[in-house]
């Protein structure tokens, strides 16, 4: 698959910005904070190809990708039920040195 | 009256009249953001007036070049302002309500806010500008704006630039907000003359004492009476002149008949009879009797419609069938009553109350031409160029325009226009020369026009005009005429008061007329 096709677009949210801010090192307790990027990805990329798309596309450097599938949802126009598609969310996280321009 | 100038006092004017209108939604969310809108824009006009450096040059004539220059940090906090009002209220997808980051809405609304700010910049970096030159501009400015040259008809267009002078709405589109560095542009504006007023006290002024005489109340009475009048046929006695006379009239050239009419009506005078000039008819009608025939002899015109009278002597012939004279008839009950009076005397001594309120009006009319002649005459000050050629052609457009609907042709139009113009402009230049001294005066002496002293000049307006005083208002607003009646107001104001200072010389009773007709 295309790396251009693995990467769909940036999630740019108020989630996914507060995720991006801020640098905080893992704790005993705590995962890491900041540095993590969110994005629409292709429902059958896996991690290590989200990871080589991402640091080519953007010239980064990843540690670690974290994945969540979304069903789509149900939707009714009259009577005919019908449902949104399934997706994919990668949150991204990079090394401490890299950063994302996402706006 | 300069249409510039209406703008200021209109505003005065209507503003009561908004702040009426809004009662019930005086504290609504809407009032208050207005609220909230006005001290931002005075917040950012005191900015620019603190910040603003402008360049003032001269061009003559009462018109000024500036160039007004916006510093770029005062743009910077300017746009900071707008883009932090921007996001407490943005609505961006993927976040809540004023949680969107700053960079985000900058970069989402950059061409937005670009355009709002560059016009709020010009606009307001004029009027501080204007502020703090301490200038008094009249009318609008015209922005000196670069644009690209126009290319002619069959021609490709044509490389270059060329400098205009625009109005601001259309010089918007030629300013640009720099990428960074301050922000300058340059408009023309024409200046409020500054002039001197004259001793105002003892201004020599002929007024004639106001004397209705028992002929004017007469000559009033009779004319009131000639409404009822009505046509009586005439038994016995001669034709008089001005009696209505029915007759057989034949028009004869060299002994042939060449026009025969049966029951034609004429007036017993001089006058046109099928297009020929009958000089002594009148004088040959007086004193005949029924049934008697008169003759008279005429020339038809070169450019008769009848060709058999061109140009030809002509007889023309009445045999008179009834004469009908006009009986004017006495005052009756009812005729008074139509007057609110039930007895002669009494309408007597209200025509004669009319007609001297007439007189006194004219008079003073008069008395303020005279005032206004001698304030033109003791003040000397220049008019903008501009301003005065404006309102010459506006009336001259406006006198057009009547032509045109009158079905006048164009070429009658335009001739009438050419040899008009140097005649309106000096009546332009004077109007606009009394207009500027009696606002000085007015402003002198604090002469104002409360709503009171309008209502009650709409409510005589509307009586007249048999309509209703809202209705009446209404329509002066909306034509914008309620600010010409403002000034007109206050104009008399100021010339009452100029006038109960005048050194007032009372002329003879009988020239009354004559010191009226002569101003």
């Amino acid at each position: 698959m295309d790396i251009y096709h693995i990467i769909k677009r940036p999630l740019v949210t108020e989630k996914g910005t507060h995720q991006s801010q801020g640098s905080q090192a893992a704790t005993r307790t705590k995962p890491a904070r900041g540095g993590a990027y969110t994005f629409e990805v292709h429902a059958g990329a896996s991690k290590p190809e989200i990871k080589q798309a991402i640091e080519k596309i953007y010239n980064v450097k990843v540690r670690a990708v974290r994945t969540a599938n979304h069903e789509g949802k149900r939707r009714r126009y009259r009577f005919k039920i019908g449902k949104t598609s399934d997706w994919k969310k990668a949150v991204v996280v990079l090394h401490g040195d890299y950063h994302i321009d996402l706006f | 009256m300069t249409d510039e100038g209406l703008a200021m006092q209109q505003d005065e004017v209507l503003d009561d009249d908004a702040t009426s209108t809004d009662s019930e939604g005086g504290e609504s969310s809407a009032a208050v953001h207005e609220e909230a809108e006005l001290s931002k824009e005075e917040k950012t006009k005191a900015k620019l007036k603190e910040a603003v450096i402008t360049r003032k040059e001269d061009l003559g004539s009462l018109r000024m070049k500036l160039t007004i220059t916006v510093p770029p940090e005062t743009i910077h906090e300017i746009m900071s302002d707008e883009f932090a009002e921007l996001k407490r209220d943005a609505l961006i997808p993927g976040f809540r309500k004023g949680h969107a980051p700053m960079r985000l809405v900058e970069k989402r609304f950059a061409t937005d806010v670009g355009e709002q700010l560059k016009s709020q910049l010009v606009a307001n970096g004029y009027f501080a500008a204007v502020d703090k030159e301490n200038l008094k501009p009249l009318g609008d400015p015209l922005f000196r704006v670069t644009v690209p040259q126009e290319a002619k008809e069959g021609q490709p267009s044509a490389p270059g630039t060329v400098e205009k002078l625009l109005p601001i709405t259309e010089a918007l589109e030629h300013v640009t907000l720099p990428k960074s560095g301050p922000l300058t542009f340059a408009c023309e504006v024409e200046l409020r003359p500054e002039l001197e007023l004259p001793e105002l006290k003892g201004i020599p002024v002929r007024k004639p004492t106001i004397q209705v005489t028992d002929a004017d109340v007469d000559a009033e009475m009779r004319r009131l009476r000639m409404h009822r009048a009505t046509f009586q046929p005439v038994e016995e006695g001669g034709v008089e002149l001005d009696d209505m006379l029915y007759s057989d009239m034949t028009i004869c050239v060299e002994g042939r008949e060449i026009v025969k009419e049966t029951d034609f009506e004429i007036r017993a005078g001089n006058g046109y009879v099928r297009g020929l000039y009958l000089e002594g008819l009148g004088a040959a009608l007086r004193g005949r009797r029924l049934g008697d025939v008169v003759t008279v002899q005429a020339k038809g015109p070169d450019d008769h419609e009848n060709l058999e009278l061109r140009g030809k002597a002509a007889e023309v012939a009445f045999t008179i069938r009834e004469i009908k004279r006009l009986v004017v008839p006495p005052w009756d009950d009812e005729q008074l009553e139509r007057f609110g009076c039930t007895t002669e005397a009494e309408l007597r001594e209200l025509v004669r109350g009319a007609q001297e309120r007439g007189l006194e009006s004219r008079a003073r009319e008069a008395a303020h031409e005279q005032i206004a002649q001698y304030l033109l005459e003791h003040t000397q000050f220049e008019i903008p160029g501009g301003l005065s050629q404006r309102q010459a052609e506006q009336t001259i457009s406006r006198r057009k325009m009547q032509m045109y609907r009158q079905g006048y042709p164009e070429a009658e139009i335009e001739k009438w226009a050419d040899e008009s113009r140097g005649r309106a402009l000096e009546q332009a230049v004077r109007d606009l020369k009394v207009f500027f001294i009696l606002e000085k005066i007015a402003e002198d002496r604090k002469i104002r026009v409360s709503e009171e002293v309008i209502n009650s000049a709409i409510a005589s307006m509307a009586k007249r005009a048999g309509k209703r005083f809202d209705r009446m208002r209404d329509e002066l607003m909306s034509d914008n005429r309620l600010s010409a009646l403002y000034l007109e107001v206050r104009d008399e104001a100021v010339f009452d008061a100029l006038l109960a200072e005048a050194a007032v010389e009372a002329a003879e009773p009988g020239a009354a007329n004559s010191v009226v007709e002569s101003t």
